[in-house]
C-alpha cells in the first residue's frame, strides 16, 4: 500500500510547522472540519513529496485535542487511498483491536476534491482510509 | 445484580480502579466518566479494546450514541448484555 499522507496533529500551527521545518508558506490548503472539530493544513512541497495534513483542533473536548494533550505533536495518522471504503472497513472489522470510528465525506481539493473518507483505530494505531466520491 | 457486583465485568472495574483508586467503586455507578475527568475519548477506544478482548464483543464506536453510552460506567454494561 503506498501512503497518501500522513497526519500530524498538534495543538498549535506554529509548533507543528516548526518542527517540521516548515513555513506558513508551504500550506497549500486550509479545510475548518466542523463535525470533528479541527482545522486542516495541507502541505506538499513538490509533486513528487508525500502531503502532510497538519490536525490542529478548535474544540478543547475534540479527540485530537485529547491526543495533543497527551502526545503533544506527534504522528496522529497515516492516509491510505482505497477503491472501496467498504472493503477496506470490512477487513479491519475482522480483526481483533480494530475498530471503525468515522465515516464521512469531506471536500479537500488537494485529495482530488470531494471524498468519502474514514478513520479505523486499530490496535493503537489511526488509519485514515479516502475514496473518491 | 449490581453490575459493579457482577465478576463477569470485574476487568472493566479493574481498569478504573488501576487508575482512580478503590474509592472510585462506590462512585462509578453515578458520574459521566467523561465529564467528570476520569477518562477522554482516547481512553474509550482502549476501553472497548479491553471489552474485545475480554469477552468478545466488538463495540460499535462509529455510532454516536454507543460512543455517547461508553461515559458511564452502567450503560457500558447494558451495552454487553
Amino acid at each position: 500500500m503506498k501512503i497518501h499522507h500522513v497526519g500530524i496533529a498538534s495543538m498549535h500551527l506554529n509548533t507543528a510547522l516548526t518542527s517540521l521545518m516548515l513555513a506558513q508558506s508551504d500550506i497549500i490548503e486550509e479545510v475548518h472540519d466542523e463535525l470533528q472539530g479541527n482545522v486542516l493544513y495541507f502541505i506538499r512541497q513538490t509533486q513528487e513529496t508525500s502531503i502532510i495534513e497538519l490536525v490542529i483542533p478548535f474544540r478543547s473536548n475534540s479527540t485530537v485535542s485529547n491526543f495533543t494533550r497527551k502526545n503533544g505533536t506527534a504522528l496522529h495518522h497515516i492516509g491510505f487511498i482505497t477503491p472501496s471504503l467498504k472493503l477496506s472497513i470490512d477487513k479491519h472489522k475482522l480483526q481483533k483491536g480494530h475498530f471503525l470510528l468515522k465515516e464521512y465525506k469531506i471536500n479537500v481539493d488537494c485529495f482530488g476534491g470531494k471524498v468519502k473518507t474514514a478513520f479505523v483505530y486499530a490496535n493503537g494505531m489511526l488509519i485514515e482510509y479516502i475514496e473518491n466520491a | 445484580m449490581n453490575p459493579i457486583e457482577d465478576s463477569k465485568y470485574k476487568f472493566l472495574l479493574d481498569f478504573f480502579v488501576q487508575r482512580e483508586g478503590d474509592q472510585i467503586v462506590t462512585e462509578l455507578a453515578d458520574i459521566d466518566l467523561v465529564e467528570s475527568g476520569i477518562i477522554d475519548s482516547l481512553d474509550i477506544l482502549d476501553l472497548a479494546i479491553l471489552i474485545e478482548k475480554n469477552i468478545g464483543i466488538k463495540i460499535d464506536l462509529s455510532d454516536d450514541q454507543t460512543f455517547f453510552a461508553m461515559r458511564r460506567f452502567n450503560s457500558i454494561i447494558n451495552l454487553l448484555q
